[in-house]
């Protein structure tokens, strides 16, 4: 076997059965760093934030070489920081401002991370995120109750333009870190108060009620007329008017700041380590780009459907009885987490 | 016995490196951000200095002393600690590994570092490095012979490759001529190593050794 074949085989740390060096029986002093290190270990562990096994998978990924260079807490601190920016906990950037430099540049969590390779799979992940569940739900909503296909494709064009447009201009980087920080609350999963989590995630949690009741057969009466915070009220269902162009655009607003799926997860990953925040803005329109044209396919194709069966009412109803169940499951599993 | 193969002993008011520098950080946006809170850190730096191989040779001692102890111990060594007042903090078991006239127990980490830390404190440096770690699941006998240990060969020697979930601990063999020692006493005999399963228990001529 050459060693190629052999590095194929045995990650760095498989190293059970190897032939090795005689044994030095050395002894080492702990620095006080290390005991930190060693400590915070043992709480992220205890926590359930990042375990042991993870640990021990996130000094392999290091690779064989850094494994070779680094010292035994080195390769912990360098795991700890890469295991927690793939979590969404912590990013490269906070760490560099809170390092004081003292660490360099950010981490990149692959190393091999070209821009126009990211700029590349964010566009694809912007077609891809076009027809997620939220984004079906939600154009199949807003197109079904439009009285013309001219106001449907209105609507759902204010939607796309609501939601890209939340997404690809973060205006500042407080938007920005709020995003990634809302996606942290997510990739924790219940390891903390999701109150923590701040406005986004009371935000999405907001949002997901109202998609729920919506849902339930009666339709949304409006999204943002009211206020986020007000309880659900009897009142809305009865009052006659639907999704507007307004509320449509405000619907893709919220839906840019508030809901997660998986590939917005992966677009926030990927975008806030591509280093310095013009490219993070530049992989973000790219990606809103190609959300708006897979949107346009979408609300088209609803469009489309939901006129020709406007003639036979009984397709029509069944065709938003349909949809209607779609979006209160997609809003029950997106609030269930 | 020599410092880290890698790091060398600095000096307390030495500038922090690259990597202090980068724990320091981690440790405290997690804080900041209400993950973990600074004074369960340095509530648990001081259960991890609390944790001395002491704990072990007690656990060890009473086994010797007390055959209903030793029965418990075996079948359920994290329950058989918990008993003594030893918490663990690790989401671990613990398995002891009992030494006789024909098997002898070592462990092992092949992978990493895993180690019974809640009844041992940190381990050894040699135990973290490679040529332990790779040797002594191959070449027990050449890796004992190196501690200065020679088991014969109608011994079996069983290694045990601790886990992220399953840590071990050996129970050494009772040295000869202990009949009347006290449970302390016997305690104090027992060191780090023989627990790891590297050397045995001595006793002779009235002597610690």
């Amino acid at each position: 076997m050459n060693h190629s074949e052999e590095l194929l085989k045995r990650l760095p740390n498989d190293i059970g059965g190897q032939p090795g060096a005689p044994i030095q029986r050395s002894e080492h002093q702990y620095l006080p760093w290390e005991k930190r290190c060693h400590a915070l270990a043992d709480i992220l562990d205890m926590r359930k934030i990042v375990s042991t096994e993870e640990k021990r998978r996130g000094v392999e990924s290091l690779g064989a070489e850094m494994i070779g260079k680094l010292t035994y807490y080195e390769r912990w601190v360098a795991a700890f920081a890469n295991i927690l920016f793939q979590k969404g906990i912590l990013t490269p950037g906070e760490l560099a401002v809170r390092d004081g430099g003292g660490s360099g540049a950010p981490l990149s969590w692959d190393g091999r991370m070209t821009l126009a390779g990211a700029l590349v799979s964010c566009t694809f992940l912007g077609l891809q995120h076009g027809i997620d569940v939220d984004h079906v739900a939600a154009i199949t909503d807003v197109t079904s109750i439009q009285r013309t296909p001219l106001d449907a494709t209105r609507c759902g064009l204010l939607y796309a333009v609501g939601h890209a447009a939340t997404v690809g201009t973060p205006g500042s980087r407080s938007h920005y870190a709020e995003a990634l920080r809302s996606a942290a609350s997510l990739a924790l999963d219940g390891a903390r108060d999701r109150h923590d989590a701040g406005a986004p995630g009371t935000l999405r949690v907001q949002f997901l009620v109202q998609q729920w009741r919506g849902a339930d057969g009666t339709r949304p009466r409006t999204l943002v007329d009211r206020r986020p915070s007000s309880p659900p009220t009897g009142q809305g269902r009865r009052s006659g008017h639907g999704y507007g162009p307004k509320s449509s655009l405000s619907l893709g607003v919220l839906h840019g700041i508030g809901a997660e799926t998986p590939t917005q997860l992966s677009v926030l990953l990927i975008t806030s380590n591509l280093g310095g925040i013009q490219n993070g803005i530049l992989g973000l329109s790219v990606f809103a780009l190609g959300m708006f044209v897979s949107n346009m396919v979408l609300t088209t194709a609803a469009t489309g459907v939901f006129s020709i069966s406007k003639a036979r009412p009984a397709v029509f109803r069944s065709l938003a009885a349909f949809t209607a169940a779609y979006s209160l499951w997609i809003g029950i599993k997106m609030m269930a987490g | 016995m020599h410092p880290h193969d890698h790091t060398p002993v600095v000096a307390a008011d030495e500038a922090p490196g690259y990597y202090e520098i980068m724990e320091t950080a981690v440790r405290e946006l997690l804080v900041a951000k209400q993950i973990i809170s600074a004074g369960e850190i340095r509530r648990h730096l001081e259960v991890l200095d609390s944790r001395t191989p002491q704990l072990g040779a007690r656990l060890v001692a009473k086994a010797w002393v007390d055959p209903e102890f030793k029965k418990r111990l075996l079948a359920d060594g994290r329950a058989a600690c918990e008993e003594m007042g030893i918490s663990f903090y690790e989401n671990t078991e613990l398995t002891v590994l009992e030494n006789t006239e024909k098997v002898h127990n070592l462990i092992v980490c092949t992978l990493c570092s895993c180690y019974p830390r809640e009844v041992l404190g940190l381990p050894p440096d040699w135990y973290k490095l490679a040529p332990y770690r790779s040797r002594a699941v191959k070449e027990p006998r050449a890796v004992l012979a190196e501690f200065g240990t020679v088991i014969p060969d109608d011994v079996e020697i069983r290694v045990s490759d601790s886990t992220a979930m399953i840590r071990y601990l050996v129970l050494p063999r009772r040295p000869e001529g202990t009949g009347n020692m006290s449970e302390e006493q016997l305690a104090a005999l027992v060191t780090r190593d023989a627990m790891i399963g590297v050397v045995p228990v001595e006793f002779q001529n009235g002597r610690v050794q």
